[in-house]
């Protein structure tokens, strides 16, 4: 397994972002799901080795993010995209990659400049490479952090919301870039339930703090079998209901008797198990 | 330049190869050269002509001018004094080392003018003042939450300790060149102008052993408060400013300095993650 976590927790102040959360990741791509502050974003930083957690155990890469020698170790096969990319403005696209490979360890000019080019083509930047990054696009400048992440072609890559802002051509280059090499293991988090099924071998849906799901999409969606049904009118039992585009209400929750029940998709099962539960009254 | 080639005239392969090879002097190579330069046929000619070892060379020599010119100037210089290019490229990269001495030079600019013009009392006015400059742009220095690309940065091998107190380190200096040019609007040139140095290193590596677990603005929030309190009590008690000066203040602002370097050196490991902004 390339990521080992056991019990981990992590507090920032009065909020609870992982309460004793457990995962082992191993490779290809595994897909993160949950909702805002569900604990993706801190469960990211800690495997990035940019934040200690309280307490728990964390081996990436074999190696103990803890110790400092470990822990260089890991960044040297890590590539991590942060949920925020923040770059220099006064920075080309060229300039600014070429600073993260200097400090990634490329001491090689001639190396360095090849592997920068060769990013930078990966993502679709080739054309902007001279561009000033301020004048860079939202989708842009996730494009620019992906680059960052995978100068040094990674063992592990952590991303955090790697798909946000891009169009749906970027979209599917984006998928192809990441599932290319099924040996590298990718963790992805995500708000889209339809990258998850079209990518992930692997998808851990979370919430407040706490691993809720572990499987592949395919048992996702099953696990929310008998759960979603189609009928004229909202039934009392649904936690959710929508107007579908064929004028049907899709609904969610305890099916009442002789309904018609339909095969759930991954986004189904992730609101059975997430999108419910938000909508329950805050335990006192 | 664009030559028309004669029509029909072409060197031939023998001339060409000359050519390559440097064997052409004076009039056969310039009018070879400016055939070759309006002359498609002849330069994919050429192509084949010249080793691919020796474009790549002369590739790699155009491109490595290129980076080199294309550094900025402060950089090179860090280099040519023989610092590595990983630090120096760190160093300078970030806009907060810019913001942070931009804020020495105004601030210092303005304790300058306020000494010279305004104060009534100005050594005590200075003294209370000139310690919390280098105070102040090393947070900003300091500061990850100030750099927008601080999350990338801190998950490459790059030690970001290191990074943090080097960037600290060279703000902190520049801020106390910049009080010293300001302490010649004093208007007695004594000792007043060299005893804030040790209470300001102290007050500044206080800030720096307390910034991973307060935050950065809060610690030097609290540690400034500190000082113009302290000296407030003192000002009260009729000690004025003047207490600075004495043996016990330079002191004990050693020893604390020396006892807050020692804790920052402790701290090492555990600053490289989890430090707040």
């Amino acid at each position: 397994m390339t990521v080992q976590v056991r019990e981990l927790r992590k507090r920032f102040g009065r909020t609870t972002a992982l309460d004793g959360l457990t995962l082992d990741v191993g490779p290809g791509v595994t897909g993160l799901l949950g909702p805002n502050g569900a604990g993706k974003t801190t469960l990211l930083r800690v495997l990035a080795t940019v934040l200690a957690p309280d307490s728990g155990s964390v081996r990436v890469l074999g190696r103990d993010p803890g110790d400092p020698k470990e822990r260089t170790e890991i960044r040297r096969r890590l590539g991590y995209l942060p949920q925020e990319v923040g770059a220099y403005n006064g920075f080309s696209v060229r300039e600014f990659v070429d600073y993260v490979a200097v400090l990634k360890e490329h001491t090689d000019r001639k190396a360095r400049r090849a592997e920068v080019d060769r990013v930078i083509e990966l993502v679709d930047l080739t054309g902007q490479a001279y561009t000033r990054i301020k004048t860079l696009s939202g989708g842009m400048r996730r494009r620019l952090g992906l680059a960052t992440a995978y100068l040094g072609d990674p063992e592990l890559l952590v991303l955090d919301e790697p798909a946000v802002g891009l169009d749906p051509h970027q979209r599917l280059r984006f998928r192809e870039v990441v599932s290319a090499d099924p040996r590298r293991t990718v963790l992805l988090s995500t708000h889209q339930t339809e990258d998850v099924a079209a990518l992930c071998r692997e998808v851990v849906v979370v919430n407040e703090g706490r691993v809720l799901f572990r499987g592949s999409p395919a048992e996702l969606a099953a696990s929310a079998r008998g759960r979603v049904w189609r009928n004229d009118v909202r039934d009392p039992g649904a936690d959710l209901a929508w107007v579908a585009g064929d004028g049907s209400t899709r609904q969610i929750g305890d099916p009442p008797a002789g309904v018609e029940l339909v095969e759930p998709t991954v986004e189904d099962a992730y609101l059975v198990l997430v999108g419910a539960k938000a909508l329950e009254p805050a335990a006192v | 330049m664009t030559v028309t080639p004669a029509a029909g005239w072409h060197p031939d392969e023998p001339a060409l190869q000359d050519y390559v090879d440097g064997h052409l002097t004076g009039l056969s190579a310039g009018s070879v050269e400016a055939h070759v330069l309006g002359c498609p046929r002849c330069r994919a000619a050429l192509r084949t002509a010249v080793p691919a070892s020796r474009l790549d060379r002369t590739r790699d020599l155009l491109e490595d001018r290129l980076d080199q010119a294309a550094r900025p100037r402060p950089e090179r210089g860090l280099a040519r004094l023989g610092v590595d290019e990983a630090d120096a490229r760190a160093l300078l990269a970030a806009p907060s080392l810019r913001l942070a001495w931009t804020l020495a030079v105004v601030a210092a600019a303005l304790l300058g003018l306020l000494l010279a013009e305004a104060a009534t009392r100005p050594d005590a006015v200075f003294l209370l003042v000139a310690p919390l400059l280098p105070l102040a742009t090393t947070a900003v220095a300091f500061a990850p939450a100030l750099d927008p690309a601080f999350a990338i940065v801190a998950a490459t091998p790059y030690r970001t300790v290191r990074l943090l107190l080097a960037r600290s380190l060279a703000v902190g200096l520049t801020s106390v060149v910049a009080v010293a040019l300001a302490a010649l609007a004093l208007p007695d040139r004594d000792v007043t102008a060299v005893v804030w140095l040790l209470p300001a290193a102290a007050l500044t590596l206080l800030v720096l052993v307390l910034a991973p677990q307060l935050g950065t603005a809060p610690a030097a929030a609290g540690v400034a408060a500190a000082w113009v309190a302290l000296n407030g009590v003192l000002e009260r008690r009729g000690l004025g400013m003047d207490w600075v000066e004495g043996a016990a203040a330079q002191g004990i602002s050693a020893v604390l300095a020396a006892a807050a370097l020692a804790a920052l050196v402790h701290q090492w490991a555990g600053l490289d993650r989890g430090g707040r902004a």
